[in-house]
């Protein structure tokens, strides 16, 4: 399967927010949804950071616009 | 003192004949822009030239519903009439018979036609306009790779949200072939595998601009099923790729801008939502426990003994109260079935005794008839050779033996004669 997208993850994290604070999961299935939505969570948060860093490293390079573009 | 003068009104009137005799004068045509205008039904004009030369001008209200077009203030343009002296105020000025852009001007009335087109068309329509990815996987740009748009672009764009990557697509955006390669850029940039695509320059005068309101471009944008952001040039530039853009920019940085959602907010809006599920997984918990508490404290947990013993008391008491009445019941069966014996005797002995009666009669009637009883009287009774009683001359056989047996004995006789 193919890796879910940013979009998708964030969707999936509303997703779980909204489920877990309708209280209609159940006590067993919203801790299964907690560690979920935390999972993306960090996930999301890595992604942004680590991209963040990579271009903060490239920020002043001369030939940013070649290595950036595709 | 008696001097020779003329009027004011008499001068004018001369020299306003004079123009009028002067062929230079008549339907010539003037070049110039509408420097100055005013409108009181007839529109009054101050044209200037370059140099800041300047003539007034007059276009008649009856005139206006037959020239080429109604100036605007700034336009450059070609006026058709002739010069008239103008009597009263001895100014001269053109009275116009038509008027026509020119040059900017020109380009300008030709641009807005097509733009009223186009829109009349619905290109421009806002049902049509596609929305913008919030999380735009890869933007594609369409600009020139020397020009200061692209830096803005994908420093902001990363900046912003640097997750995105970034398909470059490259164009001249001015001078002769601008139209061509934007267009070739463009649709490159819709058959590859983008969300969004910005398409722009920095800015420039409005000739530079001008590729930007090729027709075949505003089509093809129309066209397209990806969703396009325009960014050309600066707030106050509009060119026809910004009306049928799903969405302008107003330059390159703000067009980085609208097509990414922005790290910061991201950031703090995972972190909220951290917030949320730790608070509402916290008071599930919390709310779980509490269940949990209230069953412990029920009776049953509290003292688990003392509810087999109330089962066990409750199985004792059952078990008497079914002893009981099974007991009940028996004793209740047993005085019923003494009853019935009771009554059973009861008919049976009175029964027994009225058979005991019935003999008793019935012996007493046979007693009486006892023939014995008459034997004993001296009375005899003569039987056959069978031993059976003779009770008439007619079953005795002459020469048969006949049995007489009396009280005490019998007597066997021969019969000798029947009378």
């Amino acid at each position: 399967m193919e890796e879910k997208t940013f979009e998708e993850k964030l969707k999936r994290l509303e997703e779980i927010v909204k489920d877990i604070d309708s209280s209609s999961l159940g006590l067993e299935n919203s801790l299964k949804a907690y560690e979920e939505g935390m999972g993306i969570i960090r996930d999301l948060e890595n992604t942004l950071n680590m991209a963040s860093e990579k271009f903060a490293a490239l920020k002043d390079d001369p030939n940013l616009i070649e290595k950036v573009i595709k | 003192m008696n001097i020779s003068y003329h009027t004011i009104k008499e001068i004018n009137e001369h020299i306003r004949d004079l123009f009028a005799q002067d062929h230079a004068l008549q339907n010539i045509v003037i070049r110039g822009e509408v420097g100055n205008l005013t409108d009181r039904g007839h529109i009054y004009m101050t044209l200037k030239d370059k140099d800041n030369n300047t003539l007034k001008a007059v276009l008649f209200k009856g005139y206006q519903p037959y020239v080429t077009y109604i100036p605007h203030l700034g336009d450059e343009v070609l006026l058709y009439g002739t010069i008239e002296l103008y009597v009263v105020n001895g100014t001269y000025q053109l009275i116009v018979k038509d008027i026509m852009p020119f040059g900017e001007g020109a380009r300008l009335l030709e641009l807005e036609k097509l733009r009223q087109k186009l829109q009349s068309e619905g290109l421009f329509n806002q049902e049509h306009k596609k929305k913008i990815p919030a999380y735009p996987r890869v933007i594609g740009i369409i600009t020139a790779r020397s020009g200061a748009a692209i830096h803005d672009m994908v420093i902001n764009i990363k900046k912003r949200y640097p997750v995105a990557e970034i398909a470059f697509f490259n164009t001249s955006v001015q001078g002769e072939l601008a139209p061509k390669e934007l267009n070739l850029a463009l649709n490159k940039a819709i058959k590859s595998n983008v969300d969004v695509i910005i398409i722009g320059r920095g800015g420039g005068d409005k000739e530079d601009l001008s590729a930007f309101n090729d027709e075949t471009l505003v089509r093809n944008i129309y066209a397209s099923n990806i969703p396009i952001i325009s960014a050309v040039g600066h707030e106050s530039d509009f060119t026809l790729v910004d009306y049928v853009a799903d969405l302008r920019a107003s330059t390159p940085t703000d067009a980085a801008i609208k097509a990414t959602p922005n790290i910061t907010d991201l950031l703090l809006t995972l972190d909220h939502y951290r917030q949320m599920l730790n608070t509402k997984m916290n008071s599930l918990l919390s709310q779980a426990k509490k269940e949990v508490e209230a069953y412990k404290n029920r009776p049953f947990f509290l003292n688990p003994t003392s509810y087999y013993l109330n089962i066990q008391n409750n199985l004792k008491n059952m078990k008497m109260t079914l002893n009981s009445s099974i007991s009940h019941q028996l004793k209740e069966k047993i005085g019923m079935v003494n009853q019935y014996k009771e009554i059973l005797n009861r008919a049976l002995s009175s029964y027994l005794n009225a058979q005991k009666q019935y003999i008793e009669n019935k012996k007493t009637i046979l007693q009486t008839l006892n023939p014995k009883l008459l034997l004993d009287k001296g009375y005899s009774l003569t039987l056959d050779e069978n031993n059976q009683v003779i009770t008439s001359i007619e079953a005795v056989k002459l020469n048969s033996t006949l049995k007489t047996v009396l009280k005490d004995g019998i007597i066997e006789s021969k019969v000798t004669k029947k009378e």
